[in-house]
């Protein structure tokens, strides 16, 4: 049994079957990131995890315990930073504490750890694309969960931004040997940060595979292994790697 | 021009050079010193007859003379009269609206039977509360009410019903119980549409306050009106309209300032522009 232990019958929008049969388990202190074509459920498979899709079935087990809904022990970060427009950076980010007698050094802390030192008593509309994305990532982490999900948490900011996003992301996992589910439609992304990357299919049904990522740490961005494994993970995915492999991720 | 890849070849079409700017000021007061100016003149010049359209300063004569004959009362009358209707009104309003926005039985039970009474001419409730309530206080107060509660009722529907599910989804991540969703995320994010909708319904409510008094009263801007009417006294007639103006515009100004106080966080198009927002999405 993983720590995270996700197995869902059944998803369906209307009369579309979108997620069917599948199975996804997470160790401890493990990143996994699921990849695959749009409209294949990753995002789906994501919410059922959070507990924010009731209508699924399915069962969700962190440590062996069957949840019921969101779970403290799961932190989740959006596509977007939904960060709410009329509350400060850190009374977005202590919002899952009821704001209310919120520790201030717990608080300075995480707005240190992303990066977002001083800008506490910000608004969210004064902040940059990637300044927003850190507090809700700081939001997501606030509450120390466990687990944390992550939904293409940086496919809105432009490319170095994300870099540096992604690296905050491990460097905040290896402080709080946190578990990581990932969603992702960027190979290069995936390879830098997973242990494993799952690879669901546009059909419904059992993962189309489950690989190993064995780069050892810290990972240079673009190296052989990396490309390498970047071609196995396109052939995976039907795509031919004599074209121009590095323009067909996304 | 040279250094500049992009610009445009037209010569002749450089900004033209700014031969007077207005104070930011002066330009709003342009168009009422105009026409004021011209009516005193016309009627100074005989073009006028001063009988139906009193000059400016013969206004502003009979308004000094009713300060001191009893104006504070009707000024008095009427603003107690908005303020209790506007008050009854908007309150039940906030509560029904809050209730069908928030409960989908409520919903079907009230929001049909609510916008086949919003479809009514309001006015048109006039001969009935005389009937049923005779000419006294509590026909003016209702009608004032009803006035006000349908532009309240639909910005809080509205404003509930328009919250993004994305952040309504947040607090559903944090387990938020229900009245905390509401006090914490619905709340503020329909803030914006129901402070529109109280805006609206406060100068509906100065408007059928008017149409209250006119119909029967003793007292009040109102009365000062139909008085005027009935003894030929235009100049009473506009220096009632000249206050009406003004008080209306007052309580408007505090509702914008209200607004904007409640709403900084807005990240809005007019938001640190000088310009007053007036936009109305009610």
């Amino acid at each position: 049994m993983s720590f995270l232990d996700i197995d869902v019958d059944a998803k369906r929008y209307g009369g579309r079957t979108v997620l069917r049969q599948l199975r996804l388990g997470v160790a401890r202190g493990e990143i996994v990131s699921l990849v695959g074509a749009s409209g294949c459920g990753k995002s789906t498979l994501l919410a059922i995890a959070a507990g924010l899709d009731r209508a699924a079935q399915a069962r969700v087990r962190l440590d062996g315990t069957p949840l019921d809904g969101p779970h403290p022990g799961i932190g989740f970060v959006f596509q977007e930073p939904r960060l709410f427009p009329w509350l400060t950076v850190a009374d977005n980010i202590a919002f899952g504490t009821g704001a209310q007698g919120l520790p201030p050094d717990a608080l300075a802390g995480v707005l240190e750890e992303v990066g977002l030192a001083g800008l506490g008593g910000a608004l969210p509309r004064q902040l940059s694309g990637g300044q927003a994305q850190r507090a809700a990532i700081a939001r997501g982490l606030f509450t120390r969960p466990q687990v944390l999900l992550l939904d293409e948490p940086f496919s809105a900011v432009d490319a170095i931004t994300r870099m540096k996003l992604q690296d905050l992301l491990l460097r905040v996992t290896a402080e709080r040997a946190l578990t990581v589910l990932l969603v992702t439609h960027d190979l290069d992304e995936a390879i830098h940060l997973s242990d494993r990357i799952v690879l669901l299919d546009r059909q419904p049904g059992p993962a189309r595979a489950d690989l190993r990522v064995d780069l050892p740490r810290p990972r240079t961005r673009g190296d052989a292994a990396a490309a390498a494994l970047k071609a196995t993970l396109l052939a995976e995915l039907g795509v031919d790697i004599n074209v121009d492999t590095a323009s067909v991720a996304h | 021009m040279s250094t500049r890849a992009l610009d445009l070849p037209a010569p002749d079409a450089r900004p033209a050079p700014r031969r007077f700017a207005l104070p930011a000021l002066v330009l709003p007061l342009l168009l009422p010193v105009l026409v004021l100016g011209g009516a005193e003149l016309a009627v100074r010049l005989g073009v006028l007859r001063a009988g139906l359209m009193p000059p400016p300063t013969e206004v502003a004569a009979t308004l000094a003379w009713l300060a001191g004959h009893g104006l504070a009362g009707h000024i008095a009358a009427s603003t107690v009269r908005v303020t209790l209707g506007f008050l009854g009104g908007a309150g039940a309003a906030l509560l029904l609206g809050a209730l069908v926005a928030l409960n989908a039985q409520a919903a079907r039970l009230l929001d049909p039977s609510l916008q086949a009474l919003r479809a009514i001419p309001s006015l048109a409730w006039v001969p009935l509360l005389l009937l049923w309530f005779g000419i006294d206080e509590l026909p003016k107060l209702i009608l004032i009410g009803i006035g006000a509660f349908f532009p309240v009722y639909t910005g809080v529907t509205s404003g509930f019903g328009g919250v993004d599910r994305k952040l309504v989804e947040v607090g559903l991540l944090y387990r938020l119980p229900p009245h905390t969703l509401v006090r914490r995320v619905l709340l503020p994010a329909a803030l914006p549409a129901i402070l529109t909708g109280l805006r609206t319904g406060l100068s509906l409510a100065w408007m059928f306050m008017v149409a209250a008094e006119l119909i029967a009263a003793s007292s009040g801007l109102g009365y000062l009106l139909s008085d005027g009417r009935e003894t030929s006294r235009a100049d009473i007639v506009l220096a009632a309209i000249v206050l009406l103006a003004v008080l209306g515009k007052l309580t408007d100004m505090a509702m914008v300032v209200l607004e904007r106080r409640l709403l900084a966080w807005r990240d809005t198009h007019a938001a640190g522009g000088g310009a007053e927002r007036t936009e109305r999405r009610a």
